[in-house]
Formats: structure tokens, C-alpha cells, sequence
């Protein structure tokens, strides 16, 4: 914001104006000041305290020590490391399921006008309305043996061979692909809407074909929303529980639901606060990429 | 070409969708009672509820207009934290959280919970211990209800899981196996199992005509490998109580050396077991999450055996959800494993002496005949002290054999199950 700005019409707008600067500080860290305090008080401090507790261990004399034992445990259990390497395999396929599923249906949008378009544009925003255990309930009965698509298959193409990805690593994959693809669509289809339609017309006018447009043009200049649109993607389906523990088979587990299980059913909470920073940490490094770029935006555009 | 850039929904597009989208959140209806602005003399008892919701719906509808007419004075507000919710734990933590700070838990019974969670909270007086002085009715509890408990909680329903079975689907299975002519009209009484034996090897007769859920996710899971454990301990439940547990690995977390020596000691003849049967499974081993989700296999016609709580499938057969031929059965050398709920109430509740009236009434006849009327469970006191008509009007399901297992070895059974018969299913 800018205080020497023209005039606004609003009054409030034209109290800003006359701030002196030191007091536009101020008031820009007070107004930060309490979304900060909520996150050091309820996440950051808790967060660090689990940290610290999975990073110590007691002195028989009753002091702490530094050890890394906790996290030697977890990588020794092999289940643990089933776990983690099978989460990252779904995450990593589910990521790229949306990718595949958002990124045509945000083209469309960008590019048609009429009521189809509408329809789907508004079919795809759909999931976001449907809490994720109706969504997992009515997948069951959509995907599973006897399910709709089943007795779909089997009515109109006599398909008797039908594998239900219900209770399989498959399912959670249907599920969060379901679940994702209305934020994975809102955020392409904002990023598409940033490209200029002059840029586009001048490009075709000196004879670029659809192809060259969308190679040369439009990915290269929606490259930070997909950065978003996959990091964002990451981090939900990452940790991911009522899909993952509904639809999923018993073993491996995601980490959501494998952390939930340690602590509560099995009733060994460190070993879930071990879990728990794994997962965390890398949660952390894929976020990093995101804020970098919403960061390396702000500053590109002098914000 | 034109590039439309801007694109807005129609508004007229959009409501309806919004509508919907409401319709089912309320449908979803996670939404606990609200608590009432009562007249200042009433006090407020805060009920949470992990159990399914056919407990929770009983709670609403029957105990609560009971509870209060006969207790003027006070209020029920029952919140169900099950089906989909995180259930008690964080309503325990969050109570144990403001033991230490002083404050109100905002909790002051819980339906279901075990009393030696979260760790380190009997240690520091977290929940009310429970006597024949502040629960005059707790004298009427019989002994099989009593051996569960660590004193520190009110056993007040039973149940035990069945094994329930599509008589039609059995038949046509016998018929296409070539095990019976194909005329028949009944099931010959050996094709159906009477104890645990002749469960295992039905199963194996039988593949992909069996099911259980993860023990975690429902008591019909968990009973079902309680049971196995059992059996791989010589029937003796008297091996699994809570002395036994605290004598040998205390209150604190488990190392990764108990959890062996436990897996090694009680659990590995069990897990021999289940991993047997795996292969026989239906779909090879997909073990459903949830009540619900097991009983949809019995209900689409997928299996023809499942595990299910006594009080859920008499309640499903009432209401016409299970296949029309279904029948019950009881395993007759040990029962599948019911056990009691048990409610506990915390020290630093806002209104501790509401809530040992509460669990005094929960005790008495009326609420007790409640118990096996409305629910299908078994009273937690002695028939002596209930009508003589519910005797007869129940006398098929009555057993005094209702085997426990102490709450303080699930946890450890479950990870063991996790670790030791889950994970070798390909499920790819």
C-alpha cells in the first residue's frame, strides 16, 4: 500500500494517508502480531516441545540427553518404514492423478464459454461441499464388489472380471483424487485466468498453432500455480486419514492413519510423536517450496 | 478464436448446489446438542459418548427423558465424539490438561473409557474412584462385570459378539459345492460352527465366505481376536486381567522389548491363527474399518459369515437391514468375548456428585432393563434384582459367561495385530 496514493473515496482509506511511516510499521507488525501469537502458543511452541521430547532421552542419573534413539527405532521398524515409503508412493501418485485430471478440466474452462463449461465447472467444485466421510461412504458403495460401477459394468458390457479398488491402496487414490480435484481446478484455473488474451491472439495471429501456444505460452506462464497446485496437492493427500483409514486396505498404512492407530489405539504416544515429526519434516520441505514462491512472487511484483 | 478471460458461475447454477451441499452436512449432523439455557437451578451433565450410535441414540432418546424425570434438578447434554470422530481420547487429555491447570475439564462422564488412559492419569488422581459410598447401587454389580473393572469405573452394559450368518446364501454354497442335494431346503447342523475349532475350519471350507473387521475400528473386530487369543491361551481369561497387566508392565508406555515379550508371551499362538485363516478370507484378506462397512459384505451378498455386536445386529434385524435369513450363533467353548462398558468420571468435574447420581441411575433396575430391552445387552447386575417377565422375555440370549479381557492388553493386542497379521496380505 501506498500512502501518497490518490485520494480513495473512502474515508478510512484517506486516515492511512496521513500515518507517518514509523507508524505504518507499527500497525503492520500489530496486525500481524496476533495471527503470530496463535501460531507460536498453539503450534509452533507444541511443536517444538514434541521435537525437543523426540530428540532427548533420560540420564539414569535424571538428567536429558541428546539421542537420536527414537527415530533409530522408528527407521528399524519395518512396518514404520513400510508405512512411510507406501505413503509417499500414494502421495506421490495421487499428486499425479490430479495433476492429470485438473489441469485438462482447467484448459477447458479457460478456453470454452456456454453452459457444458458451466456444468463442469461447477461439477468440479462439488467435492469441496461433501465432507470427506460422506465422500468415503458413498465411494464404498459406488466403487466396492456389488457396488454401482460393478453392477454398471456387468448390466451394459456383461464385464464380469471387476476388481474393486475398495480396501486397496487404489481406493485411497480414487478418494483423495476425488476430494482434491476442486482445489487443484480453482487454483490452475486462476492461474490460466492471469494470462493475457491479447498475448494469446497476438501469438496465434503470427501463426503459432494450439500446440505451440500451450507448450511456449501458457505453461510456461502458469509454472507457479502448478508449483501451488502441487505442493498444496502434497500436503493434503500427505496427511490424509478419514480417505486413507475408510477406503484403504488394513496394512500399510498412511501416516495419518498409522499415527492415529500408535497413539490412541495402541497407546504409545512417543512412538507417535516420532511419527508425528517425520511426517512434519517432510510436510515442512515440500511447504518450503510453496512459500518460496508465493515469497519470490510478492517480490517480483514490489508487493 | 475468442479467449473468454472471465468466468463466473451463474448464481442460479450455484444455489441449488449449495443447497445440497448443506442438506448434507446436516445429514452428517455431528453436531452436539446444544446446552440448554436452563433455569439456574438445573445442573448440566456433560455425557461423551464414543460408542455407535445406536448407544448414543439410546442415551437421547431413552435414558435422558428417564434420567432427568426421575432426577429433577438435573440435565443431560450428551455429545456423541464417535462415528467418525476422534471419540474420547482428546476429551480425556483435554480433562487431564486441566487437572494440572486447575480448570474445567468441561467433561463430566464418559460413556465408555478406560481408566488407564492417558497414560500417567491414574497416577495423578485424573478419575473418581468408585464405591459402594458414592454408588450405593454398585453393590447390586455381579462379579463377571466387577472383574474388568480397576475401580476406578462403573461397568454398566454388557454385550458379546455373535457370529451372524445368511442361512440362504449358506444353502446355495453347499448346493454349488456339492456338499448337500441340490433340492434341499435346510442347513444340516455340521456346516455350521459350534465352537472355535470348527470355526477355523469352516473358514477354510468355506473361502472367501468369512470376514472380520480390524479390531481397532469395532468390537466385532476386536472381540473376534480377543477370542483367538483366547483360544491360544488355553481359554483362560482369567490370564488377561487388569492385576495381571499392571503387575507385569505397570501404567507407564511400553518399550519396544515388553511389546515383544507380550507379542512372544500371550499374543504369537493367536497370530499363528489368524495368519492360517488369512488366505481363507474374503477377498483374500480385506479386512473392512468399521461396523458398517462389515456389515454392508453380509448385506450386498458378499460373505455369508461375519463377526457383529449382540445389541447392533438384534437392533439391525428389528429394523429389517440384514438379509432375511440371517441367524445368529454363539461359539459354545468360550463365548466370543463380550465384556462391559465401563463409564468413568473425572476428578475435576463441575459437577462431580451429578455425575455419580448419574451413574448410580445408570445402575438401578429401570435404567438396567433398559439395557437389555432397547440395546440387546446384558445388565451388569443380577438378574435377582430385575423383573421376572424380561427373565422370559429374554431367556435365549442370557449367558453369565460373558468372558472380559481387560482393557489394559488391547492396546497391545491391536499394535500386535497390526505388526504381526495385517501387513503380509498383497493387496496390490
Amino acid at each position: 500500500m501506498t500512502p501518497s496514493g490518490p485520494k480513495s473515496l473512502f474515508a478510512g482509506q484517506a486516515a492511512f494517508g496521513g500515518l507517518s511511516s514509523w507508524r505504518q510499521v507499527a500497525l503492520g507488525y500489530l496486525l500481524v502480531a496476533l495471527p503470530l501469537v496463535v501460531m507460536l502458543t498453539l503450534i509452533i511452541y507444541p511443536a517444538s516441545l514434541s521435537v525437543f521430547d523426540t530428540l532427548t532421552d533420560q540420564t539414569p542419573a535424571g538428567g536429558l540427553r541428546f539421542s537420536l534413539d527414537d527415530y533409530r527405532a522408528f527407521f528399524d521398524t519395518p512396518l514404520a518404514v513400510t508405512n512411510l515409503i507406501f505413503s509417499l508412493r500414494i502421495t506421490v501418485i495421487t499428486v499425479i492423478v490430479l495433476m492429470l485430471i485438473g489441469l485438462p478440466i482447467s484448459l477447458f474452462l479457460r478456453f470454452t464459454q456456454g453452459r457444458l463449461s458451466d456444468i463442469i465447472q461447477m461439477l468440479s467444485m462439488f467435492p469441496l461441499f461433501v465432507p470427506g466421510i460422506i465422500a468415503a461412504y458413498a465411494l464404498i458403495r459406488f466403487l466396492g464388489n456389488h457396488g454401482w460401477l460393478d453392477r454398471f459394468l456387468h448390466l451394459l458390457f456383461g464385464y464380469e472380471d471387476f476388481v474393486s479398488p475398495y480396501l486397496r491402496p487404489a481406493g485411497i487414490v480414487v478418494g483423495l483424487a476425488w476430494e482434491g480435484i476442486s482445489v487443484t481446478v480453482l487454483i490452475l484455473t486462476a492461474g490460466l485466468s492471469q494470462i493475457p488474451d491479447p498475448l494469446l491472439e497476438t501469438a496465434q495471429d503470427v501463426g503459432a498453432s494450439r500446440l505451440q501456444i500451450f507448450w511456449r505460452i501458457v505453461i510456461p506462464l502458469m509454472q507457479r500455480s502448478l508449483l501451488i497446485a502441487l505442493t498444496l496437492n502434497f500436503l493434503a493427500v500427505f496427511g490424509a486419514f478419514t480417505i486413507p483409514y475408510l477406503l484403504g486396505p488394513a496394512s500399510p498404512e498412511m501416516m495419518g492413519v498409522y499415527m492415529r492407530r500408535t497413539f490412541y489405539d495402541a497407546n504409545l504416544p512417543s512412538r507417535a510423536q516420532v511419527q508425528a515429526v517425520i511426517t512434519f519434516l517432510i510436510s515442512g520441505v515440500v511447504s518450503l517450496l510453496y512459500v518460496r514462491s508465493v515469497v519470490r512472487q510478492r517480490v517480483e511484483e514490489g508487493i | 478464436m475468442p479467449f473468454p478471460s472471465q468466468r463466473r458461475i451463474p448464481l442460479y447454477l450455484l444455489l441449488p448446489l449449495l443447497l445440497i451441499a448443506i442438506g448434507f452436512n446436516a445429514a452428517c449432523g455431528a453436531v452436539p446438542e446444544a446446552g440448554p439455557s436452563a433455569a439456574p437451578e438445573t445442573v448440566v451433565i456433560d455425557v461423551y459418548i464414543e460408542s455407535d450410535t445406536n448407544i448414543s441414540d439410546w442415551w437421547s432418546n431413552d435414558l435422558k427423558p428417564d434420567f432427568e424425570a426421575t432426577n429433577p434438578g438435573y440435565e443431560l447434554n450428551i455429545i456423541h465424539t464417535g462415528g467418525g470422530g476422534s471419540g474420547n481420547g482428546p476429551i480425556a487429555d483435554r480433562a487431564l490438561a486441566a487437572l494440572e491447570t486447575g480448570d474445567d475439564p468441561g467433561a463430566d462422564y464418559f460413556e465408555t473409557f478406560n481408566p488407564l488412559r492417558p497414560i500417567g492419569a491414574m497416577e495423578v488422581g485424573l478419575w473418581q474412584e468408585i464405591t459402594v459410598d458414592n454408588v450405593p447401587n454398585l453393590a447390586g454389580v455381579i462379579d463377571s462385570a466387577m472383574r474388568s473393572s480397576t475401580g476406578f469405573d462403573i461397568p454398566y452394559r454388557g454385550s458379546q459378539v455373535l457370529l451372524a450368518y445368511n442361512e440362504d446364501r449358506l444353502l446355495q454354497v453347499l448346493k454349488e459345492g456339492g456338499h448337500i442335494d441340490a433340492d434341499a431346503e435346510e442347513v444340516p447342523s455340521e456346516f455350521v460352527p459350534a465352537n472355535w475349532p470348527e470355526l477355523m475350519t469352516w473358514v477354510c471350507a468355506f473361502p472367501g465366505e468369512f470376514i472380520y473387521p480390524r479390531p481397532d475400528t469395532t468390537g466385532a473386530g476386536r472381540e473376534f481376536v480377543t477370542r483367538a487369543v483366547f483360544q491360544a491361551n488355553g481359554l483362560d481369561p482369567s490370564r488377561f486381567s487388569t492385576e495381571a497387566y499392571a503387575a507385569a508392565y505397570g501404567s507407564e508406555e511400553l518399550t519396544a522389548d515388553q511389546i515383544a515379550e507380550i507379542n512372544e508371551i500371550y499374543f504369537s499362538g493367536a497370530w499363528d491363527q489368524l495368519n492360517e485363516i488369512e488366505p481363507c478370507l474374503y477377498d483374500n484378506g480385506t479386512y473392512p474399518a468399521g461396523s458398517s462397512a462389515e456389515t454392508r459384505l453380509l448385506v450386498d451378498d458378499l460373505v455369508t459369515m461375519i463377526t457383529i455386536w449382540s445389541d447392533q445386529a438384534l437392533q439391525a434385524k428389528s429394523l429389517g437391514l440384514l438379509p432375511p435369513n440371517t441367524r445368529f450363533i454363539q461359539l459354545e467353548d468360550l463365548p466370543l468375548v463380550g465384556g462391559y462398558a465401563s463409564s468413568t468420571i473425572p476428578t475435576n468435574s463441575s459437577d462431580l456428585e451429578g455425575a455419580l447420581v448419574l451413574a448410580n441411575y445408570l445402575l438401578s433396575p429401570s435404567a438396567q432393563e433398559s439395557v437389555v430391552r432397547v440395546i440387546g445387552g446384558f445388565p451388569a447386575i443380577s438378574w435377582d434384582l430385575l423383573p421376572s417377565e424380561l427373565l422370559e422375555d429374554f431367556n435365549d440370549v442370557i449367558t453369565d459367561t460373558v468372558p472380559s479381557f481387560s482393557g489394559s492388553w488391547r492396546a497391545a493386542m491391536f499394535d500386535g495385530w497390526y505388526t504381526f497379521v495385517a501387513p503380509d496380505v498383497e493387496r496390490e
